[in-house]
């Protein structure tokens, strides 16, 4: 493998992993799918120009996959069961204070909340929105239309807003 | 669709959301996947495994370590001996105004030049309840609230709801949570006298014996002062309490001036800088004797992961 492909590995990987992640809200679940996205993808990079379209075919591939999983558990497990927000706390580790770290880790913890209360669609959306993808690359990495990206990415928002807005802007809406 | 896609509209929200997916990008261990991946693709070479993405982590840590140095070298010589006698007449009737038996509230803010992505866009509140050694710290959020301080004997204590509080002598405080409390706790009676060796005093002239005297601190050559700038100290023309004491300090991408603003005298009340203060019973404490394990991973929980800087010792 030329060292370009181990390098866009390493630069897409966490991107790929922590939309696995958003996704399936199970860290292990999601490393497997990462990998074996990877795994499929890298068999045919040949054919691919991944430093173009790598991360694209990436995050089409993980959508699928994690869709799937949780099409394959529905019947076991609701998509929302063991979404527990407080152990997902991510520590801030720019804060100096210990009441900065409270409330940074808090503000974490009520994101991971209401993101996991999202459906799985919606929250794809989201992700993807929050990280700058424009309607038609979400369309394309979820596999919806222009419009249905548009409808997901609005009511994903809006349950954000709903749930978050008394903690980012001291009122709810 | 590239790595870098452009930022989202100014969509606060969106940020918000941007700013807790890149953090998690960027703090998730990638290392043994990354190993995984590269090695079940047939025919590869052997590739070394990529650092866990160290540097972002590497630069906050410093960057939380020089400004945590920052203030502490702050607290320790901002009010030295001056040559300018006035100067340090005020800083001496500032120390005497401390000791007198009251609780001061002050409101803190901090600013940030230059700070980076974690710069939080929600507003909150931050107050400092002082009196001698005791202080407490009350945040709040929206709804969130988290109060923190610590008591006459020197131990911290920390309330994130009123069921349960988590309490560390002080021999159990690591260095981060010293940090903070040489910073909260204002220690003025304390600082004041030790910075008057290490800074030079200046107070700015008075259009009126009714205006507030403010007192500049700059550190004499040859000080060493990491990463300090400049404090300012306005002084109640009356009493000569503190009214607001403005520290600047560099932090990893610029400076960062933390202020505070006296807005509340009152009598002291004692149960308030105790943990059991902000209790409602039934209430359970965690301590070094009850339930170590427990607290640890409280502290884990509300405080982050990185909890040895606020508490020594075994992890179990």
């Amino acid at each position: 493998m030329p060292d370009a492909v181990a390098d866009w590995v390493r630069a897409t990987l966490p991107r790929a992993l922590g939309y696995a992640k958003a996704l399936l809200r199970d860290p292990v679940s999601a490393e497997d799918v990462v990998q074996d996205c990877y795994a499929r993808l890298l068999a045919r990079a040949a054919h691919y120009d991944l430093p173009r379209d790598g991360l694209k075919l990436l995050l089409r591939s993980v959508t699928n996959a994690c869709i799937d999983l949780r099409t394959r558990e529905r019947a076991l497990l609701s998509l929302d069961a063991g979404a527990d927000g407080a152990s997902l706390a991510v520590p801030d580790r720019g804060a100096t204070d210990p009441h900065e770290a409270a409330v940074a880790g808090e503000l974490a913890a009520r994101i991971e909340a209401a993101m996991a209360k999202l459906p799985l669609g919606q929250r794809a959306a989201i992700h993807l929105a929050a990280l700058g993808y424009t309607l038609p690359e979400v369309a394309a990495t979820v596999g919806t239309t222009h419009g249905n990206a548009r409808v997901l990415v609005h009511r994903a928002r809006k349950a954000l807003e709903a749930e978050l807005g008394p903690f980012l802007f001291g009122h709810s809406t | 669709m590239s790595t870098a896609p452009d930022r989202p509209a100014d969509d606060p929200l969106l940020r918000v959301l941007r700013e807790h997916i890149e953090k998690q990008e960027r703090e998730q261990p990638v290392a043994p996947l990354v190993a995984r991946v590269l090695a079940e693709v047939p025919a590869a070479p052997k590739s070394e495994p990529a650092r866990p993405s160290p540097s972002p982590r590497m630069w906050r840590a410093f960057g939380v370590g020089t400004g945590a140095l920052a203030v502490a070298a702050v607290l320790l010589f901002v009010f030295a001996p001056a040559p300018e006698a006035r100067a340090e007449r005020a800083v001496r009737d500032a120390e005497a105004a401390l000791k007198l038996p009251v609780e001061r509230c002050y409101l803190v803010e901090v600013q940030r030049e230059g700070a980076g992505p974690d710069e939080p866009i929600a507003p909150r509140t931050v107050r400092v309840w002082t009196a001698g050694d005791r202080f407490r710290v009350e945040v709040s959020r929206g709804p969130l609230r988290f109060v923190w301080g610590r008591d006459a004997d020197g131990s911290a204590w920390f309330v994130a709801n009123p069921a349960r509080g988590i309490r560390l002598a002080p021999d159990e405080q690591g260095p981060g949570l010293q940090q903070a409390c040489d910073l909260y706790g204002l220690h003025t009676e304390t600082v004041l006298a030790e910075m008057r060796a290490h800074c030079k005093l200046k107070e700015d002239p008075r259009a009126t014996s009714t205006d507030p005297r403010v007192v500049r601190a700059e550190p004499r050559l040859g000080a060493r002062l990491l990463g300090f700038r400049s404090a300012v100290a306005e002084l109640d023309p009356e009493t000569s309490a503190i009214r607001k004491l403005a520290l600047t300090r560099t932090a990893l991408a610029g400076t960062a001036t933390t202020t505070f603003t006296l807005i509340d005298t009152r009598p002291m009340d004692d149960v308030r800088y105790k943990l059991e203060g902000h209790l409602v019973e039934p209430y359970q404490v965690f301590d070094r004797d009850t339930d170590p394990g427990r607290r640890r991973e409280l502290l884990a929980r509300w405080l982050g992961a990185q909890t040895d800087r606020w508490l020594t010792g075994p992890k179990k």
